[in-house]
């Protein structure tokens, strides 16, 4: 795995993550994340033949309780939308500018 | 009664027994918050109107039996209190009220405690010292150039500076186990799945955990086991029953059995923290309990699973700040695509952003299989290699951090050193198992040294009952 990460992948990474990143924060993530990465990837030297990633199940603990499907109060919608930077209430919408 | 040194509990029984009133109790909190907030930078919100309202209504016509009748309390930002403004350490909140109560801020209510304020933590609790919160760092009690470690500093700097007895924070990495043994007080990490997550702001959603602080272990039990249990608002909070924590504390640990991962421990501590670590386990060999030596064979893999399946599970769970339905948002972005990027660039700070892009790549078309499958399958391997180590064995013990505590600006330079502050940490956050820091005996005038005792899983009333051993061994000094 590379340690080292061009400046080209560290602008494809934040535009998956969505985030602007300025010049001198490019520069500084390209350096830290290489080093990062580096110590990350000492993951790689264990010998992981035959072992099931560890998801969701934490260790044998009782699986979730499935509960009947049935609608029940939740929160109230003005209240969720008047902490909205834009919204519009008598819609009941989140206001958002254009996508293009 | 002191009320800025008295427990939890011994508040509760004063209030009961009418030597003080809930009102006074609270009058007091504030006024020490107001004297002492400037310079610890503990608190990032106040109310005390809404204290001393809840305290008044208690007096009048609270339950003075419930668990915590009267008792102050401070609840880490990324917490959710209905109404009172929740940051997560994060300019990119805003000024966000919830509307909803966290599951573990309803019980401590239901319980007679009286929310006093929300503390300080590094942002999205990203961190080991709260030097990335938005709102400045807070300092340690016995010396403001200090850190009080992260990320729940501002919970730990609340009960080791006097303000409250008790506080809650959350634990991903170490974040209440790390800040308790750098300010000298006790901080525990439940059993994954004991308590519910519910309005917990997420950062890593298979590993975090809300746990409670406490100047004495009785204390912190007694907050575990009032937040603890069932939430069908959480489907990760297990149905199951275990006994109380607070079920054994006074039960001593003859017979008990203690492992020492000691090939951990050859170098790299701190000589007070290796002296303090070492008279512990004296102290519980004297009292009965019988410690051998133990192997955890992957713990060298630790950091990096964890810095990979945490930040993973971050870049997902921070996708929601998005200028859209709270919080802030960049006003001046054109399309929706650019409000997204711009809200977080000014939204977010560095430690958050670095965390998003190496989780981000981590989970990324090409690098899926050999980071963070691969990490998911480590921590299986360190999982049972603690099952091994507890076959037989009530608890693994360690020194909670191998420093004491550092300071402010020492460790901010290098993103990687501050990462291996957690190195004892990250295992039993990663294996899921509960994990308590307790304080141990230190040389007069010396900085705090917490040891970590690590149990089964759903047997917390274990390692609360080594640690409350301890915890008599050194108050009857």
């Amino acid at each position: 795995m590379a340690s080292q990460l061009t400046r080209d992948e560290v602008a494809g990474i934040a535009q998956l993550a969505r985030l602007e990143l300025s010049a001198d924060e490019q520069d500084a993530l390209t350096r830290q994340l290489g080093d990062i990465l580096a110590y990350a990837a000492t993951v790689q030297q264990a010998d992981t033949t035959g072992v099931e990633p560890m998801r969701g199940d934490l260790g044998g603990s009782a699986l979730p309780e499935r509960r009947a499907d049935m609608p029940a109060p939740s929160l109230r919608r003005d209240e969720v939308l008047s902490e909205a930077p834009d919204a519009s209430l008598a819609a009941g919408l989140f206001r958002v500018p254009k996508v293009l | 009664m002191d009320t800025s040194t008295a427990s939890a509990i011994e508040i509760r029984d004063a209030i009961r027994r009418g030597e003080t009133t809930a009102e006074k109790v609270v009058t007091d909190a504030v006024s020490r918050i107001a004297a002492g907030n400037p310079q610890l930078n503990a608190f990032i919100t106040v109310d005390a109107d809404r204290a001393l309202r809840r305290a008044r209504a208690l007096d009048g016509h609270g339950d003075k039996n419930a668990a915590l009748h009267g008792v102050p309390v401070a609840i880490k930002d990324t917490l959710c209190v209905s109404g009172m403004r929740t940051t997560a350490g994060s300019r990119i909140l805003g000024d966000y009220r919830p509307p909803y109560d966290a599951t573990v801020v309803a019980r401590l209510e239901a319980a007679g405690a009286v929310v006093v304020g929300k503390t300080n933590c590094d942002e999205f609790a990203m961190g080991s010292s709260t030097e990335h919160s938005a709102f400045g760092p807070s300092r340690h009690p016995m010396n403001p150039e200090l850190t009080p470690g992260g990320s729940s500093g501002g919970s730990a700097v609340a009960v080791a500076a006097g303000f409250t007895p008790i506080a809650l924070g959350s634990d991903t990495g170490g974040s209440v186990r790390q800040p308790a043994a750098l300010c000298g007080i006790v901080g525990a990490r439940p059993t994954y799945g004991r308590v519910s997550r519910y309005g917990l702001v997420a950062f890593a959603s298979s590993l975090d955990q809300v746990g409670p602080f406490g100047r004495t272990v009785a204390d912190t039990a007694l907050v575990q086991d009032v937040i603890g249990g069932a939430d069908p608002h959480d489907a990760t909070c297990a149905p199951q029953d275990s006994p109380a924590c607070s079920s054994a504390i006074e039960s001593g640990v003859r017979g008990l059995r203690i492992g020492v991962p000691r090939h951990l421990i050859e170098d790299g501590l701190e000589a007070s923290v290796r002296a303090s670590f070492e008279g512990a386990l004296d102290v519980l060999a004297a009292q009965g309990a019988e410690i051998d030596s133990v192997d955890l064979p992957h713990s060298q893999y630790a950091i990096a699973t964890y810095y990979l399946v945490a930040t993973a599970e971050a870049s997902s769970n921070l996708a929601r700040y998005d200028g859209v339905r709270y919080g802030f948002r960049d006003a001046e972005a054109g399309t929706l695509n650019d409000m997204y990027a711009r809200t977080r660039r000014a939204g977010f700070g560095a430690e958050v952003k670095r965390r998003l892009m190496l989780g981000t790549y981590a989970l990324s078309a090409g690098y899926y299989d050999a980071f963070y499958l691969k990490a998911q399958k480590v921590r299986a391997l360190i999982r049972r290699d603690f099952d091994r180590a507890l076959e037989g064995r009530h608890a693994v013990a360690l020194p909670t951090s191998p420093t004491t505590a550092f300071r402010i600006g020492e460790r901010t330079a290098d993103p990687l050193q501050m990462y291996l502050s957690d190195v004892f940490t990250v295992g039993p956050s990663l294996a899921g198992l509960p994990s308590i820091s307790v304080p141990a005996a230190v040389a007069a005038g010396t900085l705090p040294v917490g040891v970590q005792l690590t149990g089964r899983a759903w047997d917390d009333a274990t390692v609360y009952r080594i640690a409350a051993a301890l915890e008599r061994s050194r108050l009857s000094r």
